[in-house]
């Protein structure tokens, strides 16, 4: 599809300058410039531009912004200028297409139209055809567009148009970027299509676009998928971890995120929202996606389950491998064993032999001093059980009670 | 497209309109602009409008389909053989410039009709 500029009310970044053109008698006495853009609003304020009696001057203008192609294929360029104040004895003699920089040099002549003599005496939308050659451009360089009028008679003439018109040009429009096929780029404001290419190419880093905090809108609105974005995994996040977007508001925030926390390319802890983002971390773990013991940071959240703010009982793979890690703190002596949420299950898995108590020095203790015995000295077949006035007595085994092996 | 009505200024700063003045009352020197308003509309909603000057002559005759509003620099005899015995020729004029000028920017931004 080919690139369309529609003729806005705001003015050129260019302001009025004759470009390639080099019109008999200079600027218009009031000359007018506007931006056209590739789904821009198109105008509703009438402009007047002032002819100075008998010259020939460039009276109006339309820039558009960095076309961001570096080909611009050749064609025809229809220019449209909707006149609702005509004037007498005004013509419309050229219609030139210029190429610019974006420091508003011209770099060569795209194509022009010197052979009019369209009355402005009649209001109504006037229609010009220009010819354009191929063009080798940078990605940041502009159309700019002059009409060149002529004021046929010994007075100066305003007239008034409305910018309010399509440009059509032949430059075909930088393929439609679908990052995963569906979403197209140019709904995204202010985005150089062309740089995106490379972008995409991964020759550009996505922070170095001017329009990156717009992609990045859409992608935290849910319109982009984070994971089709090739350099996404470190951009969004990075606005993440300044703190500007809490990472819970993006869309795939569980998957993006945490795979790269996961890999160990970003410590958890460096997330300032990892307070609330491991929550979601915790709903990979529950779901058994993701094995703790791969986790860099696995031990913020063994922190949290000790401090009860996620139950033990919650965690799905806890009953296998989350209880071992948990043990291997304790067996360690890092973490009292009374502490724990999950303390009294722990304690029956122990009872029920599924643990081997004697291995873990904190919770050996403990128990030592609470039934006041030393368990080294038990015998095996003797287990220990809770009765009024004290913790635990001795009563002989039975296959309804729970039941303690020395390791 | 139809002429809804007009304005005109005159070199000695008088200002005349159809809401009041008839054209062919209007003083037969001095014109400097007259500006025409069309039934059609801007899109913002203000009427279409042309504007006449720079020429020796200004004139309303009788057309085929209503009134016609010319201008040009013929002779009134021409305009007579061309339109007709009836045509109201009003004279147009030379003006310093600052008065030009300021005549132009009221005529630019009188763009309500009525």
């Amino acid at each position: 599809m080919a690139l369309i500029l529609v003729q806005t009310d705001t003015v050129a970044p260019c302001g009025t300058i004759l470009a390639c053109t080099s019109p008999l008698d200079g600027l218009a006495v009031t000359p007018q410039a506007r931006l056209a853009e590739d789904g821009g609003d198109a105008g509703s304020g009438e402009l007047s531009a002032t002819i100075y009696k008998a010259d020939t001057q460039a009276g109006v203008m339309f820039e558009s912004p960095a076309v961001g192609q570096t080909t611009w294929q050749a064609g025809t360029y229809t220019v449209r200028l909707n006149v609702t104040t005509a004037v007498a004895l005004l013509v419309l003699r050229e219609v030139h297409v210029c190429r610019v920089n974006s420091s508003c040099v011209s770099q060569e002549i795209v194509g022009n139209n010197t052979g009019l003599s369209i009355s402005m005496a009649i209001t109504g939308v006037k229609t010009v055809d220009v010819e354009g050659v191929e063009q080798s451009a940078s990605a940041t360089d502009r159309i700019y567009i002059v009409l060149i009028f002529e004021a046929t008679n010994h007075a100066s003439l305003t007239f008034g148009f409305t910018p309010d018109q399509n440009i059509d040009t032949p430059i075909a429009e930088a393929q439609e970027f679908v990052y995963s096929g569906d979403i197209p780029l140019s709904p995204i404001p202010d985005t150089p299509k062309g740089l995106m290419d490379m972008v995409y190419a991964g020759d550009i880093p996505l922070s170095a676009l001017p329009s990156y905090v717009s992609i990045l809108d859409r992608v935290y609105a849910g319109d982009i998928p984070l994971a089709v974005l090739p350099d996404a995994p470190v951009a969004p996040l990075e606005k993440s971890y300044a703190g500007d977007i809490p990472l819970i508001t993006l869309p795939d925030f569980s998957k993006a995120i945490l795979e790269k926390s996961y890999a160990g390319a970003i410590a958890l802890a460096l997330v300032p929202n990892s307070v609330y983002g491991l929550f979601g971390a915790n709903e990979f773990i529950y779901a058994g996606d993701i094995p703790l013991t791969a986790l860099p940071s696995y031990s913020s959240i063994l922190d949290r389950v000790y401090q009860g703010a996620i139950p033990l009982a919650l965690m799905p793979n806890s009953i296998s491998s989350l209880v071992e890690i948990l043990q291997e703190f304790v067996y360690g002596g890092d973490i009292p064993l009374f502490i724990l949420p999950g303390y009294s299950s722990m304690l029956e898995k122990a009872y029920e032999g599924d643990i081997p108590v004697l291995l873990t020095p904190s919770s050996l203790c403990l128990l030592e001093q609470q039934v006041g015995v030393s368990l080294r000295a038990k015998r095996p077949g003797m287990i220990y059980t809770k009765k009024p006035g004290s913790f635990y007595s001795k009563t002989p085994r039975s296959a309804t009670t729970k039941s303690m092996r020395k390791g | 497209m139809k002429v809804i009505g007009w304005r005109a200024w005159y070199a000695d700063g008088s200002k005349y309109d159809s809401k009041t003045t008839d054209w062919k009352n209007l003083p037969d020197d001095g014109v400097l602009i007259i500006v025409l308003y069309l039934d059609g509309k801007r899109p913002d909603g203000k009427p279409l409008r042309r504007i006449n000057s720079g020429v020796d002559w200004y004139f309303k005759a009788r057309g085929l389909k209503g009134s016609i509003y010319g201008l040009n620099n013929d002779t009134p005899e021409e305009n007579k053989k061309r339109y007709g015995e009836d045509v109201s020729l009003k004279q147009g004029k030379w003006t310093d410039e600052p008065t030009m000028y300021q005549v132009e920017k009221e005529a630019t931004e009188a763009v309500d009709w009525p």
